[in-house]
């Protein structure tokens, strides 16, 4: 090993690159592309948000009552508890409080998002029912916009079951919440035929149950056991109540954790972005000496190991500086529009690391293969399989998000050629352990060892190869000569 | 000059010794082709030593194996002894048949990372690229790109690029390709000028012509096997035996003397029989009232050597 001449290699293959348009075309152009894609996505949202908003607010006008014509009585009103209402567009609803909690946007683009949540906690206003003689002074309330619906109960329901919903206008209708009038009709009808009868007996004859229990002869597996308890705990009322909590516990720390799973996938994304076009690069850099037959001169001057160390290293450095005008660049509309960013030291140094071990890995084994093909289209052919074991983890992202600690992320996590792009995820959320961490980064490393051994012998055979590629098999015979 | 100051450092290293190179008993096979079969020779300073042979005979095997870029199965390639303590890649440039420079990257900065890579510092670099640059009138075209450059001044960069650490062991595989005559004569010039100084040079080419003017020593190979090696004159005179070339005004008669090979105008090719000396001859070119106008030795051209050796070996 000649540690000056790998410098020097490193050296030129970096500021070769440097040098070259088509990296600040990569560096600087790429991000500015997603930014102003981004801005006018954002633009546009707002400007359907707040169309819609402006038809809603028309309807909205109309407060939410409904006016009752009930001759024959049927009806206690005051006993009425309307239900909860839906406020239609709950993703909307999510993005609207991620954009007004995490962003610092000017006054201008808050609005439509402010009344985006003020719609919404008046759509989960409850509706109030209210009774009036006839039909005819429901349906003037109703033209007078006091009310959104009217509700006619024929006196003689009893026999002919005829009722009516008037609402404002044909083509926009509210969602009117008819269940608990329906339920207190239901009670009525059930009454007067079964006078003495109690009527939730009736409607609900299992609601009153006894439940008991008998002990089991047979010891119980411990895993029965466990399952036996978790179906008991689910039996319970309390824990109903806990499931519920847990589900709202749930789906708050979902929207928490929005901030982190777009850093997650900047993360992995970045890595594979960075990975790819480096390697590529390495690879293209590759043919091209092969093909000037540059590689015969270098290697008159320098061992075939020291030259793909140097071009291991100075390319490894191009992806550097890349990540870091990248980091910078997306940082600051990140800092500019955000209240913070949630992200250690740790995570970053962590984030390098894989990088580094992930980014030598395919480097090594790239130029390895690379160095047995003549042009680029073989050598696309031969590189293809493992980029695409790169790219499984992206697949593999939506199910790891939906349902962490499955076996699917603890496999992208391990498997040496997936996990540089999990683990980035994974950083960028927040949940690898540094024990998952060390052990994964050992599988890397060995794996990365074990290449190198490889991939220095393949390098050396294949660098000055002419012609066709060997077979698989012509190579493996080829290795065991060298 | 330089040049010359320079290179006399090598009297320093080599010492007394004069072998520069010594390759013993080295083989090389890739599958079942023995590109190179149990090859030995030495190479002396100073000297330009000619790798000769048909395609395919394993003399670019032979050159990887000294540049160190293939090991040989068996035998052993070393440098003088003293030389040997510094990087060995650093001891030996190289200018491979095809051209391998960076068509991208410009003349003067590639020359200075190759000199970089022998192991020169930043300031020799400058200094040996420069000196080089002006010697093959190369200095206008320092600063364009490479692939902007034709042809023959290519070759002249990758020319340089060899030469440009000023190594004490050059090898050379067919400089003068795509040079017009005008840069045959500046790279030849400069070859010999190194070679005076003490630089031993490795001249792989198919041009005969050009290996019999530069060349002082041959080795000539055919698959991979050395099938012929020797001093340049001694060998063309083994081979030239005793034949004479001679110019007279008529037909010459026959005589035991000699035997008539063939005759071209006025030149008779003869072949003087055993015992007979030239002086013998004249006598009696003189006693027959031939009118002699030269008498010469015969040297039998390299190419002839090459085809004559080359195919004994096939039908051996």
């Amino acid at each position: 090993m000649k540690p000056a001449k790998i410098v020097l290699v490193a050296k030129r293959e970096y500021f070769g690159q440097l040098r070259h348009w088509s990296f600040w075309m990569v560096t600087f152009g790429l991000p500015v592309i997603l930014l102003m894609v981004g801005i006018v996505f954002f633009i546009s949202f707002i400007y359907f948000v707040g169309h819609e908003l402006r038809e809603m607010n028309t309807e909205q006008r109309v407060p939410k009552v409904v006016g009752v014509v009930d001759p024959g009585q049927f009806l206690d009103l005051s006993a009425f508890e309307a239900d909860e209402q839906s406020s239609g567009d709950p993703k909307r609803e999510r993005v609207a409080k991620f954009v007004l909690e995490e962003m610092n946007l000017p006054a201008q683009f808050r609005t439509p998002f402010e009344e985006i949540m003020r719609l919404s906690n008046e759509l989960e206003a409850r509706y109030a029912y209210q009774s009036y003689p006839s039909v005819e002074a429901g349906e003037q309330a109703l033209r007078d916009l006091e009310i959104r619906a009217v509700l006619f109960v024929d006196p003689a329901f009893r026999e002919n079951f005829h009722s009516r919903l008037t609402y404002l206008n044909e083509e926009k209708t509210f969602s009117i919440p008819l269940d608990p009038i329906e339920n207190q009709l239901s009670r009525n009808l059930i009454q007067a035929r079964f006078e003495d009868a109690p009527v939730d007996a009736l409607i609900e004859p299992l609601k009153s149950m006894e439940t008991g229990f008998v002990a089991a002869q047979a010891v119980a597996e411990p895993e029965s056991e466990e399952q036996g308890q978790a179906d008991a705990s689910a039996e319970t009322g309390g824990a109903s109540a806990t499931a519920d909590g847990t589900a709202e516990g749930e789906e708050s720390a979902q929207e928490a954790t929005v901030m982190d799973m777009g850093l997650g996938i900047f993360f992995a994304s970045a890595m594979l972005m960075l990975v790819l076009v480096s390697t590529n690069r390495l690879l293209m850099g590759l043919v091209e000496e092969k093909q000037n037959r540059v590689l015969e001169v270098l290697l008159s001057s320098m061992s075939a190991e020291d030259l793909m160390g140097g071009k291991v290293i100075g390319l490894g450095a191009v992806a550097l500086t890349q990540f870091g005008v990248w980091s910078m660049l997306g940082m600051l509309p990140m800092f500019m529009l955000f209240h913070g960013l949630d992200m250690s030291l740790y995570e970053l140094v962590l984030f390098f690391i894989y990088f580094l071990f992930g980014y030598l890995l395919i480097a090594i084994i790239i130029l390895g293969l690379g160095s047995l093909v003549s042009n680029a289209q073989e050598a696309g052919q031969w590189t293809g399989y493992l980029i695409l074991l790169f790219i499984i983890p992206l697949y593999a992202i939506p199910f790891v998000a939906r349902e962490p600690g499955t076996w699917i992320e603890t496999f992208c996590t391990m498997f040496p050629f997936c996990s540089p792009v999990m683990a980035a995820f994974r950083i960028g959320v927040g949940t690898l352990g540094l024990g998952e961490a060390i052990i994964s980064l050992a599988i890397l490393g060995g794996t990365m060892y074990l290449s190198l051994r490889l991939m220095a012998k393949v390098f050396r055979l294949g660098i000055l190869m002419t012609g066709s590629p060997p077979s698989p098999m012509k190579l493996v015979k080829l290795l065991r000569e060298a | 000059m330089v040049l010359l100051h320079e290179w006399s450092v090598f009297d320093d290293l080599l010492g007394e010794s004069l072998l520069i190179l010594s390759v013993d008993g080295v083989s090389k096979s890739f599958g079942s082709l023995k590109a190179v079969n149990n090859v030995s020779f030495e190479i002396k300073k100073g000297r330009i030593c000619g790798f000769l042979g048909p395609n395919g005979a394993g003399k670019t095997t032979l050159i990887r194996m000294i540049m160190d870029i293939y090991t040989p199965d068996q035998g052993r390639v070393t440098l003088a002894p003293d030389l040997t303590d510094h990087d060995r890649k650093n001891q030996i440039g190289y200018l491979p048949e095809v051209r391998g420079l960076y068509t991208k990257a410009k003349v003067r900065e590639t020359l200075l990372y190759f000199a970089r890579l022998k192991g020169l510092s930043k300031q020799k670099s400058v200094e040996h690229t420069d000196f080089f640059l002006e010697r093959l009138h190369m200095q206008d075209v320092a600063n364009q790109k490479i692939e902007k450059l034709s042809k023959g001044n290519q070759q002249k960069i990758q020319v340089i690029a060899a030469m440009v650490a000023k190594p004490p062991l050059l090898i050379l595989d067919e400089p003068f390709s795509g040079l017009d005559p005008v840069n045959i004569k500046m790279v030849s010039d400069l070859i010999t000028e190194l070679c005076a100084e003490g630089v031993s040079i490795v001249l792989s080419t198919h041009q005969m012509n050009q290996a019999e003017t530069f060349c002082h020593d041959i080795l000539l190979f055919n698959k991979g096997t050395l099938i012929l090696s020797g001093e340049m004159g001694a060998v063309i005179e083994q081979f030239s035996g005793n034949v004479l070339m001679l110019e007279t005004s008529d037909e010459i008669p026959p005589s035991p003397l000699y035997r008539l090979i063939g005759r071209e105008g006025k030149v008779s090719r003869i072949e003087l029989a055993e015992d007979i000396t030239v002086q013998a001859l004249l006598h009696w070119l003189v006693w027959s009232g031939v009118d002699t106008h030269s008498l010469q030795p015969y040297r039998v051209p390299l190419s002839d050597i090459f085809i004559q050796e080359v195919s004994r070996h096939e039908t051996r």
